[in-house]
């Protein structure tokens, strides 16, 4: 009985730190948050809200300063930021986009890499926490993937063009009914696999981690050092993945994009 | 310097090109499914017509699903053949 309940209060410990809150929470301190409704939908300041200003604050800051004092050589983080930016260019926008339509894409994938970069790593600082752990954010930001795909594909091809692109070409018309729906489902589903690996890479680090913390409070202090030992490596994989998720999504969204730009058909 | 960092980033990401659509394809076979039977369940609750718009919506999730599945393996396969 006496385990079960604190089996439980485990698991609360989890979802309190994972789930989305009208309040901010600093340490000890719980800052509320104003709850608003606007024409019926829920549009109150939450506190993953407040993580995505501090996000992209962060990321005003850091690439304003890093930007300004431009030189030819550039130093220091400068030099990061601009390796971050030329590995972007040569390696995801142009192999998938091509060389003359890669420069007109390249503002929206960078801010696309750097802001889901700085959610993700939020969460790993002290009193941090990821927004991008949250399906609503990740769906969001599919979302927008989704009307760039569209956008780009509908600009190039034609309105009537990119949905006939879609269709394979010389079909027999009775395999017609069948081939739209699939082709149709497989430009919905490219973004929901995109929200959905986001989310999911994001939320499951968190949970693995509090999981191990928890791990002590249940089973007593000795299993204290191997579970921490397990977390911090746990923790240094969470900082690998937060790149890769960024860089997985930003890839895909080029690679979307790409083929609704150029149809194979 | 800067040619150095270019050729680390790309021989990084020449490998990640070259496994980033094998691990994409799970994830897409994966939402395809699952999209289609969510929006079953959901027409399954609008209309009251459980369990008729899951089992539609499962077997075009699987067909779709299959049918993406196939086509990225065959191109990849076709790409991979011209590149040897």
């Amino acid at each position: 009985m006496a385990a079960q309940a604190e089996e439980q209060s485990g698991g609360s410990f989890i979802l309190e730190h994972i789930t989305d809150h009208h309040e901010l929470h600093l340490g000890p301190l719980h800052i509320p948050l104003p709850h608003i409704e606007l024409f019926g939908i829920d549009m109150s300041i939450t506190g993953h809200l407040v993580m995505m200003w501090v996000a992209s604050l962060l990321l005003i800051l850091t690439l304003i300063t890093s930007t300004k004092r431009r030189g030819l050589i550039p130093s220091g983080f400068a030099n990061a930021i601009e390796a971050v930016a030329i590995f972007i260019r040569d390696d995801v926008a142009r192999p998938n986009l091509g060389e003359r339509d890669a420069p007109k894409y390249m503002p929206f994938l960078m801010t696309v890499f750097f802001f889901i970069l700085f959610c993700n790593l939020l969460g790993l600082i002290p009193f941090g926490q990821t927004p991008t752990g949250n399906i609503n954010v990740t769906a969001t930001l599919a979302g927008i993937s989704f009307a760039m795909m569209l956008g780009a594909g509908i600009k190039h091809n034609g309105l009537f063009g990119f949905f006939k692109g879609l269709i394979p070409p010389n079909l027999p018309i009775a395999l017609l009914p069948l081939m739209i729906p699939l082709e149709f489902l497989g430009l919905l589903t490219k973004p929901f696999a995109l929200c959905i690996r986001l989310f999911a890479n994001m939320l499951a680090g968190h949970v693995v981690i509090l999981s191990l913390i928890g791990i002590i409070f249940i089973l007593g202090y000795f299993v204290a050092p191997i579970s921490i030992a397990f977390a911090l490596a746990m923790y240094m994989l969470e900082i690998f993945i937060a790149f890769l998720q960024a860089y997985v999504f930003t890839l895909l969204t080029a690679l979307f994009v790409g083929l609704c730009i150029h149809q194979e058909h | 310097m800067k040619k150095h960092h270019t050729d680390k980033n790309s021989s990084i990401s020449q490998a990640y090109r070259s496994v980033g659509p094998y691990l994409t394809l799970g994830m897409q076979l994966i939402a395809t499914i699952l999209l289609c039977v969510f929006a079953g369940h959901w027409a399954d609750g609008k209309f009251d017509t459980s369990p008729l718009w899951t089992l539609i919506g499962g077997l075009l999730g699987i067909a779709a699903g299959f049918y993406h599945f196939f086509k990225a393996v065959l191109k990849m396969d076709r790409k991979s053949e011209e590149d040897a």
